[in-house]
């Protein structure tokens, strides 16, 4: 058993996709509990939809793929942040259109190149058996420094999220603190880039934090609570994509599904299960 | 007539309380909602201390009047003042409670995290709530009766209860003035007296406070001072002075009906009369 639990990680692009997977599942899952409390999901994945035309022209210039996505996840940002202050359509509608496009870009950007499939399927859905050393090192600084803006800001963010009025009247800035949250997300999507891909962030955004929502009554709670769930999943499928021999980010993804839905039949209170219980009390 | 005090066709009528320089001033404010002019050059001078019962038909501007003075929505012209305070600090010194429904009841905050949060404003950008600022928020729970509440989930209490949170929190800024947007709708009789009790208390200890309300009979025989809106100001003053058939009927039309020295005001299908 413990040779299972450590016959993969003996090899070191094992070792680095291990570490590179607990980052991912940790942020994504820490800042997921805004992104789920402000019903901002569509908002992640068309962000990290929209990063794909950056990623190709750094793969096309042969640079590094995490700057390119890091600097197209930027100007996104701060174009949705800018476009939803006020537009001639619904903002769903404009941030519909704008990823599609840029999705579409980003793909006939990469057709150009010959082994177009494979780079494609690894920019969608990830290659954390392909993370390097030094991707490892900007995921880790990019990761802290989400981590620590979520820290230093979690009063902030709360209210905000919570009573945007209220933040109004005391001169908190919600529209500035919401710029922040869009700079964060665009982060995190490109820490999430080479092990989920562009084509799972959101998942791995929505899935930890919804499930810890419903396990949890306290924000605090539910961010330590999706961070381990996040953590653990991302542990456990590599593990599945190891010795069933799968797509890692696909797996990851699946297993933080799993763990979601045992957590939506069986969660005191808000479970399935609590529910039913309490209707049948009341009847 | 005193430095605070409005200037003449305001709609004041003599014998309003001037003895106390003003605490809130609002000059000739008009606020427009889209194309519509939601306030029209509205001018009151509230004293320091004072209660208003601010009544009117629906959409008459109740709300838009409170917004406009917590800065949410821009004042197209006109002047807000607050005495003894510049325009960046008026903000802090006034604490608004919004209409229930305006809130997210399943965000997972304890009512102990929503009362904190009205000491933000003078906590500041990245600083933690402090001993004294917990002092605070345990002394407005207190206050509101509902200590032992503060580590429950908000969306577990009842809607009174949930009521009581938020003008904890407003408490919990510690507010000159204070502004309750309808307060006494959809509460029990208990909650209701609960409220008035409160007002009689922060009356002793000199807070302003502003109160939007369709409870006519709260309004007469509880607030030393009525302010009848419909866009315009239409009479501001004692409740007896107010309540007249030429304002209710300017500010009501066809809703008023005067039935033998009684005024019956139908306020059964707001929703739809225009504007």
């Amino acid at each position: 058993m413990i040779h299972w639990l450590t016959q993969p990680f003996t090899l070191e692009f094992m070792q680095r996709a291990l570490i590179a997977s607990l980052i991912v599942g940790v942020v994504c899952s820490v800042l997921g509990c805004f992104v789920v409390l402000r019903a901002m999901a569509f908002l992640g994945d068309a962000l990290a939809h929209a990063i794909l035309p950056g990623v190709a022209i750094a793969y096309l210039l042969g640079g590094n793929l995490l700057v390119g996505a890091l600097v197209a996840a930027l100007i996104v940002a701060v174009g949705i942040g800018l476009f939803s202050r006020r537009g001639a359509v619904k903002e769903d509608t404009a941030i519909g259109i704008l990823f599609a496009a840029a999705l579409a870009l980003g793909v006939v950007l990469i057709s150009t190149v010959r082994s177009y499939a494979v780079d494609l399927t690894h920019i969608l859905f990830g290659n954390v058996l392909g993370v390097s050393a030094g991707d490892l090192w900007l995921t880790g600084i990019l990761a802290a420094a989400v981590l620590a803006t979520v820290f230093l800001l979690y009063k902030e963010f709360l209210l905000a999220s919570f009573d945007p009025v209220l933040a109004h009247t005391l001169g908190r800035r919600p529209e500035l603190l919401r710029f922040v949250m869009l700079i964060l997300l665009a982060l995190t999507v490109v820490v999430s880039l080479q092990t989920v891909g562009v084509g799972l962030v959101a998942a791995m955004l929505v899935t930890p934090a919804a499930t810890a929502y419903l396990l949890t009554r306290r924000l605090s709670r539910m961010m330590a609570l999706s961070a381990v769930i996040g953590a653990v999943s991302s542990v456990a499928g590599l593990y599945f994509s190891y010795y069933l021999n799968v797509a890692s980010g696909a797996a990851v993804v699946l297993t933080a599904t799993v763990v979601f839905m045992v957590a939506f039949v069986v969660a005191p209170q808000r479970g399935l299960l609590a529910r039913r219980a309490a209707a049948r009390r009341a009847v | 007539m005193s430095a605070g005090a409005p200037p003449e066709g305001a709609g004041v009528p003599a014998g309003r309380p001037q003895d106390q320089p003003a605490c809130l001033d609002v000059r000739d404010v008009t606020v427009l909602y889209g194309h519509r002019t939601a306030l029209d050059h509205v001018t009151m001078a509230v004293p320091h201390g004072g209660q208003v019962a601010v009544v009117g038909p629906n959409g008459a501007g109740k709300s838009t009047l409170f917004k406009a003075l917590v800065g949410l929505l821009p004042v197209r012209g006109g002047t807000i003042a607050l005495r003894d305070r510049d325009p960046q600090a008026r903000a802090q010194a006034i604490a608004y409670v919004p209409q229930r429904e305006e809130i997210d009841w399943s965000f997972p905050v304890s009512v102990h995290d929503v009362v904190m949060m009205g000491r933000y404003g003078r906590l500041g950008w990245l600083r933690r709530p402090q001993a004294a600022d917990r002092e605070v928020v345990a002394r407005s729970l207190k206050e509101l009766t509902i200590a032992d509440l503060a580590t429950r989930p908000v969306g577990d209490l009842s809607g009174g209860q949930q009521q009581r949170v938020f003008l904890a929190r407003a408490l919990a800024q510690e507010p000159h003035v204070l502004l309750l947007d309808e307060p006494f709708t959809g509460v029990d009789v208990g909650a209701r007296e609960a409220l008035l009790d409160l007002l009689d208390r922060l009356r002793q200890r000199g807070i302003t406070v502003l109160v939007s309300t369709h409870d006519m009979e709260a309004a007469s025989q509880r607030f030393e001072l009525v302010a009848l809106l419909n866009h315009r100001l239409i009479a501001y003053g004692r409740p007896a002075e107010v309540f007249t058939k030429e304002h209710i009927g300017a500010a009501f039309g066809g809703q008023a009906l005067f039935l033998e020295g009684m005024v019956v005001i139908d306020q059964c299908c707001e929703g739809n009369e225009p504007g």
